[in-house]
């Protein structure tokens, strides 16, 4: 009997040890994952920063609605790039971020800066990582519309396949000669596809591709995350 | 001092314009948004100094600055920008006036206090940190400032005393030696001959001629031009990869 008792504890102070090992990796997993795509949250670009400020301080004297307006929309993005990393947003959030980022740069490129936007409406709530439509935009502004002198037009479509949800953005492109291979986009790219592979393993894809004359990005994930839920 | 404020923005031409207003040694002669314009409006306009912005669309600051060495538009120069740019580093700031956006009052009053005309030594410095080679050649003619897209450059043949660059709609002389364009643009353009240098994307193909003499034929253009024995091993070689 007193021997059954005895193997019973150290049985039940096995599990227990066991599952308490357990929790602590998971633990542990949580937090370096959480770091993990911490480090890869999107960082605004210094040259946005700067010349946003020229923005507001031109506006000041001139415009002041206009200059307080850009305060607000400066300020909503950098929260959103302090925000915990690895949140997902309802879609129409992100798309909100991106028009307040827009809005700026449309104040410092003017006509030379176009958006097309076909957004379908979701039947169903659909998130999407904070922070990943957005940088997509920056490039295609930095390396598409930016080096024109005429400038150019964005165009932006989302759609539902099935379960996948379903982003492309086409910019052009300055001719071959004056393209400029950049490592600051090729980081960001990389950092996205990072960032989408630990929500979504390899459900999620990001592509790029070069036409002609213009520069398409296209961005799948599911309208479901995998796993996480921080 | 007359100044021309050159930036692809409005708003931040704006700003340097209205800062100016009320310096009363200083006069705004007029506004550039890129650096073909600049060229343009500065040998128009003769200003003393040239508010220069660093990124613009099509020619960016650090080539305009170029132009006004090689054509001798001597200007002072101070460049503007949001960011420290590496390129800027490897200058000796006392003497480029350099003002980093949104531009400081106190900060730009000092730099037209100081700033002096870009000299041959800083021309050098910045033909070693500009990125890229020029996108334009630029050329005084009886027309005025010439400035050609170097992706319509037929070839550059040198004669005696100096360099001709043809292009697709005429001819300007340029103050150079042949070496120079060759060591600029070198990926795009090839040594056909001790006197002539190729735009590569305009080459056509190759005639034989009586004596062994070999011409090469060029897109756009009807006289051809003279390939040496000695570099027709390279033309071959970039003809077959066309």
């Amino acid at each position: 009997m007193l021997t059954q008792l005895t193997i019973a504890g150290i049985l039940g102070g096995l599990v227990l040890r066991y599952f308490y090992v357990q929790q602590r990796l998971r633990i542990q997993e949580q937090a370096e994952l959480q770091s993990r795509i911490q480090a890869l949250q999107s960082r605004i670009r210094p040259h946005f920063l700067f010349n946003s400020m020229n923005i507001i301080a031109s506006l000041i004297a001139t415009d002041p609605e206009t200059a307080e307006t850009v305060v607000e929309d400066l300020s909503e993005l950098f929260r959103a790039s302090l925000n915990e990393a690895g949140n997902q947003v309802p879609i129409d959030d992100e798309l909100d971020l991106c028009q307040r980022y827009i809005r700026i740069e449309a104040l410092r490129l003017g006509d030379r800066l176009k958006l097309e936007w076909h957004i379908q409406k979701p039947t169903t709530p659909v998130k999407i990582p904070l922070l990943t439509l957005q940088p997509l935009l920056e490039n295609a502004i930095y390396h598409g519309i930016q080096p024109l002198p005429e400038g150019g037009t964005i165009a932006v479509a989302l759609t539902y396949v099935d379960d996948i949800v379903e982003i492309t953005i086409t910019n052009p492109l300055p001719a071959p000669g004056r393209r400029h291979e950049s490592e600051g986009n090729r980081m960001a790219l990389q950092n996205i596809r990072s960032r989408l592979s630990v929500l979504y393993g390899d459900r999620a894809d990001l592509t790029t591709q070069v036409d002609e004359d213009s520069f398409v990005t296209c961005l799948k994930f599911p309208k479901m995350p995998a796993m996480l839920e921080m | 001092m007359r100044i021309l404020i050159v930036d692809d923005e409005s708003l931040a031409r704006d700003r340097l314009r209205r800062m100016l207003q009320h310096e009363q040694d200083h006069e705004v002669l007029g506004e550039a948004t890129n650096g073909m314009e600049a060229v343009r409006l500065s040998a128009e306009l003769q200003p003393d100094l040239v508010l220069l912005d660093i990124r613009m669309p099509g020619m960016d600051g650090l080539e305009t600055a170029r132009h006004f060495l090689t054509l001798d538009e001597p200007r002072g120069v101070i460049f503007c920008t949001a960011y420290e740019e590496h390129a800027i580093q490897a200058f000796d700031l006392q003497a480029v006036g350099y003002l980093l956006k949104p531009v400081r009052k106190k900060n730009l009053r000092e730099a037209l206090g100081k700033t002096g005309k870009l000299n041959r030594a800083q021309l050098a410095a910045l033909n070693t940190v500009a990125e890229a080679g020029r996108s334009h050649i630029s050329a005084r003619t009886h027309k005025g400032i010439e400035l050609i897209a170097l992706e319509d450059v037929h070839y550059f043949q040198a004669d005696q005393k100096y360099v001709t660059v043809r292009f697709g709609t005429g001819e300007v002389i340029i103050d150079d030696t042949l070496r120079e364009p060759e060591t600029e643009f070198g990926d795009l353009f090839v040594r056909v001959h001790r006197n002539a240098l190729v735009a590569k994307h305009h080459i056509e193909g190759l005639d034989r001629m009586g004596g062994g003499q070999v011409r090469l034929h060029l897109r756009g253009l009807d006289q051809s031009i003279d390939v040496s024995r000695r570099h027709l091993p390279a033309v071959r070689e970039i003809i077959r990869r066309l």
